[in-house]
């Protein structure tokens, strides 16, 4: 795959010394990170590090107090979550935000439907294009038909990845995307953002499962109480560093 | 769009491998491939149950089967099917409008008075009538959806308040009297069918494409469905939700309009407690109470499976009172049957 010749060289999402407080807690305290294109970054760290307040923020769900987030190497200015979508970036949410009363091809045009003349909705298009993204991403769905709620847990999160790698053009946030399934299930959905990759996405990846992190990432990240502690190559770290890193315990 | 990327040569079958990709495919489907088998739809319930009704009545009575008393019925539920549709639209949401009979009947008198008392010209006064539903609509809409209010107490409040309002405006006197057109619109027939039918139907027929074939219907169903997924996909949730009761109140005007014309009658009482004849008209459907699921298809089918009995026990010279005993029945009946149908589609997927 020659995935990289269409982007830039400036990082897709770059945050610069991002503060953001609760009340007297901060949450985040100066967080700077930046994800290269067409890399997979995971973000690590204990509970209540502020991994999830770090997503909500690149997802425009929540402003920061300080700080500034560059989207393709540009300031992003006002945000919010439909701003941040019409970027380029695609969050596939812990819960999915998919409605489980209507169909899988419904799920994958959600807010995004295309219409045709009198805004009648083209949807042996929408079908068409719903069939091929789910073949080339190679997820098994009884039919395009088929309501999200009938759907197994596996199922349900390739159709939200699948949806955002179909709206994605510079970078997918996952939070913790395999945390409630089986080992088979967890596996298509490796192969999954390992796919992304091969698109030429960015994957930053919010995740508990260091055994996860280390068989995906290129870079770790990881954050504890707040604070951005250490950046490694996956390539030349051990899961023991991360660990210790994360814990605190040299 | 993906089109800024390089793109791989898209599979033909929805189940073909991608080239380069690891095949686990039907992840946890293992190798049970079973052909899909397509739901029945939501208002499965009501015209199965109707066409038993049917049935029975063709023996039970000779006037029963015959075109006459058939157009009948159709007339005599029109009302009933234009506001279970607009009901429909609040309903997908997960929302509720008990303040539709009294929207009606505000119409109504709103018409009533300015046609005759005023007497207004009938085109202008139907645009202010019109407006006034309109506007009981946005109030519903922005108290539920800006406000955050439960809709069963906005809506329970609406329908004192409209109500009130109306009987208040001609001091609980009918007015009767109504121009040609609105009573054309409430009486007469167009090639033998009656106008009512005609406007119900057509109601019927624009809504349920507009629900199943735009996206204000996905939003809608999306909205009832998952309204935290339905705003982080972008759906306007806010737009949609007050959209819905404006829709719903419009109807409701529309009803009030016909009602009016077919009783040549307009007043504060009209069509009291009709609005849990409207709600369950919609359930027995098959329009889900929780949201998310439904069709005007099926708002009309639980219309039209009401009148049935309604109009079987005319025939048959029962009470009004076992009418309503009738038509409570078949609401928790048809309800079941539908909760039923669901879990034995369940079990077969």
């Amino acid at each position: 795959m020659t995935a990289t010749e269409t982007l830039t060289e400036a990082p897709v999402l770059e945050l610069r010394s991002v503060t953001k407080r609760y009340g007297g807690i901060t949450a985040v305290d100066s967080v700077s990170l930046a994800v290269p294109a067409g890399s997979i970054v995971a973000l690590v760290g204990d509970n209540g590090a502020g991994k999830s307040t770090i997503s909500k923020i690149i997802a425009g769900a929540v402003h920061p107090d300080e700080g500034e987030v560059l989207v393709g190497g540009k300031l992003r200015a006002s945000i919010d979550p439909t701003e941040v979508r019409r970027s380029g970036i695609e969050v596939v949410y812990q819960d999915l935000a998919l409605a489980p009363n209507l169909d899988v091809a419904t799920n994958l045009f959600l807010g995004r439907e295309r219409v045709r003349a009198f805004g009648w909705l083209d949807r042996a298009g929408m079908r068409r294009e719903a069939r091929d993204l789910l073949a080339q991403l190679d997820v098994y769905v009884p039919s395009l038909s088929t309501k999200v709620e009938r759907l197994s847990g596996g199922q349900r999160q390739a159709i939200a990845i699948a949806r955002a790698t179909h709206w994605a053009r510079s970078l997918v946030v996952m939070d913790e995307p395999t945390a409630a399934l089986g080992l088979r299930e967890t596996r298509k959905v490796e192969e999954l953002v390992v796919a992304l990759r091969k698109r030429g996405l960015a994957v930053l990846i919010v995740s508990h499962n260091l055994d996860q992190v280390f068989r995906l990432s290129d870079k770790i990240l990881v954050m504890r109480r707040g604070n951005l502690v250490a950046q490694f190559d996956t390539s030349a770290t051990t899961t023991e560093e991360v660990v210790s890193t994360i814990t605190g315990v040299m | 769009m993906t089109s800024a990327l390089p793109q791989q040569t898209p599979g033909r079958g929805q189940r073909a491998s991608a080239p380069g990709l690891p095949s686990a495919a039907a992840e946890g489907e293992g190798a049970k491939r079973r052909t899909w088998r397509a739901e029945p739809p939501d208002w499965f319930a009501a015209v199965a149950g109707a066409i038993l009704v049917a049935v029975v009545l063709t023996f039970l009575s000779d006037a029963f089967l015959t075109t006459n008393n058939l157009t009948n019925v159709l007339a005599q539920t029109a009302v009933l099917t234009i506001l279970a549709t607009g009901q429909t639209f609040v309903l997908l949401t997960a929302g509720i409008d008990l303040s539709v009979s009294a929207t009606m009947a505000l119409a109504g008198t709103v018409l009533g008075m300015l046609t005759v008392t005023y007497d207004w010209p009938v085109v202008l006064a139907l645009v202010v009538t019109l407006a006034g539903g309109l506007i009981v609509g946005v109030v519903n809409g922005l108290l539920v959806a800006r406000f955050a209010l439960p809709a069963f107490i906005v809506t329970l409040g609406g329908l004192l308040v409209w109500r009130g309002l109306a009987l208040q405006m001609v001091g609980g006197i009918n007015t009767t009297g109504l121009p040609d057109f609105v009573t054309w619109l409430g009486q007469e027939d167009v090639l033998g069918v009656p106008v009512p039918a005609l406007v119900a139907l057509t109601v019927v027929a624009v809504s349920a494409l507009v629900v199943s074939r735009t996206r204000f219907g996905v939003g809608l169903r999306a909205i009832g469905g998952s309204v935290s997924a339905a705003e982080r996909s972008g759906v306007p949730v806010l737009r949609y939700k007050i959209t819905a009761y404006v829709v719903c109140s419009l109807l409701a005007t529309l009803g009030g309009i016909v009602l009016v014309g077919r009783l040549d009658s307009a007043g504060g009482s009209l069509g009291t407690g009709m609005e849990l004849m409207v709600i369950s008209a919609a359930a027995i459907g098959g329009v889900s109470l929780f949201g998310g699921s439904g069709s005007p298809w099926g708002a009309f089918f639980g219309a039209i499976l009401i009148g049935i009995i309604q109009n079987g026990l005319n025939l048959l010279g029962t009470s009004a009172f076992v009418q309503q005993i009738a038509t409570g029945v078949i609401l928790v009946l048809a309800v079941a049957v539908d909760q039923a149908r669901r879990r034995l589609a369940r079990r077969w997927a």
